[in-house]
């Protein structure tokens, strides 16, 4: 039983890293910084201007930044913090979300 | 439905709420949100191995139901039913064939969480965003999902040689 395991698992791993580069192949420098809450739309932001966006939802707040050409979270009261811990964006597609406030902020090219 | 196996179910649907709560205090990786030990799949692991699948299946629908209720996020609640469904579909299927160890359940069971997790939530959050974390969460997730299996190895060993049922 444990070749085919192994067969399993390899190859469970070779399409998650598969889709690493298939994904990151498609990125490049960003225009706008796009957000929305709970699907929908909430704003959208040049990445030139800086800025400081809060959004207070029923969950709680997020606090984003828009400065040298990135954004990222730099306060929020949801329980994981991931949305703060994640790396500042600047590359289309990426994009960070705030799953417990169902806040989704990416960078896309300009419209 | 014996008092035994009630009493059995009870058990372990506290240990995987429990074990399930304890790991979220486990430091986050940026990269990868909400990427988790998944050590309750432990418990429908093992039931599902024994054949137990309705026992399994009742357990996860009343985990993710307890979970909501204790420690709240009901969106989140939604996201966990995407990804049971899918896990348990393939852990269920995988482990029919015969073919295959815990090990590659629990990878398997990972991997579809994951993937069915990501699904809802683009779904409900009307965004490809999410799509962004997959291939990570995917990785780790596999990976945490070998570890789990092997955990049940050697738990299924420890049963064996304890005679425990």
């Amino acid at each position: 039983m444990k070749k085919n395991d192994c067969i399993l698992v390899l190859s469970l791993l070779l399409i998650s890293i598969a889709l690493i580069f298939l994904l990151n192949g498609f990125s490049r420098a960003g225009a706008t910084v796009v957000i929305s809450v709970n699907n929908e739309p909430y704003g959208e932001y040049s990445l030139d201007e800086d800025r400081e966006i809060t959004i207070s939802t029923e969950q709680g707040y997020n606090k984003i930044v828009i400065r040298d050409g990135t954004v990222r979270v730099t306060e929020a009261d949801c329980r994981d913090g991931i949305c703060k811990a994640h790396p500042a964006l600047m590359g289309t597609g990426d994009a960070i979300v705030c799953l417990p406030h169902g806040v989704v902020i990416e960078v896309r090219d300009a419209p | 439905m014996t008092a035994k196996r009630i009493a059995r179910d009870g058990l372990l649907l506290a240990f995987a709420l429990t074990v399930g709560w304890v790991e979220t205090l486990l430091p986050v990786i940026p990269t990868v949100p909400g990427a988790k030990l998944g050590l309750a799949n432990l418990v429908f692991l093992l039931l599902i191995r024994r054949r137990e699948r309705f026992d399994a299946i009742l357990l996860g629908g009343l985990r993710i139901l307890l979970s909501a209720i204790l420690f709240g996020g009901w969106l989140a609640a939604l996201y966990s039913v995407g990804g049971a469904i899918l896990a348990f579909c393939s852990m269920i299927l995988l482990d029919h064939t015969e073919k295959f160890s815990p090990i590659g359940l629990s990878a398997a069971g990972a991997f579809f969480h994951n993937l069915g997790q990501t699904a809802v939530a683009m779904l409900l959050l009307g965004t490809k965003a999410v799509l962004y974390y997959l291939p990570y969460l995917l990785f780790v997730g596999t990976l945490c999902g070998v570890l789990v299996g092997f955990l049940l190895v050697l738990t299924e060993k420890l049963f064996q040689r304890k005679q425990i049922k």
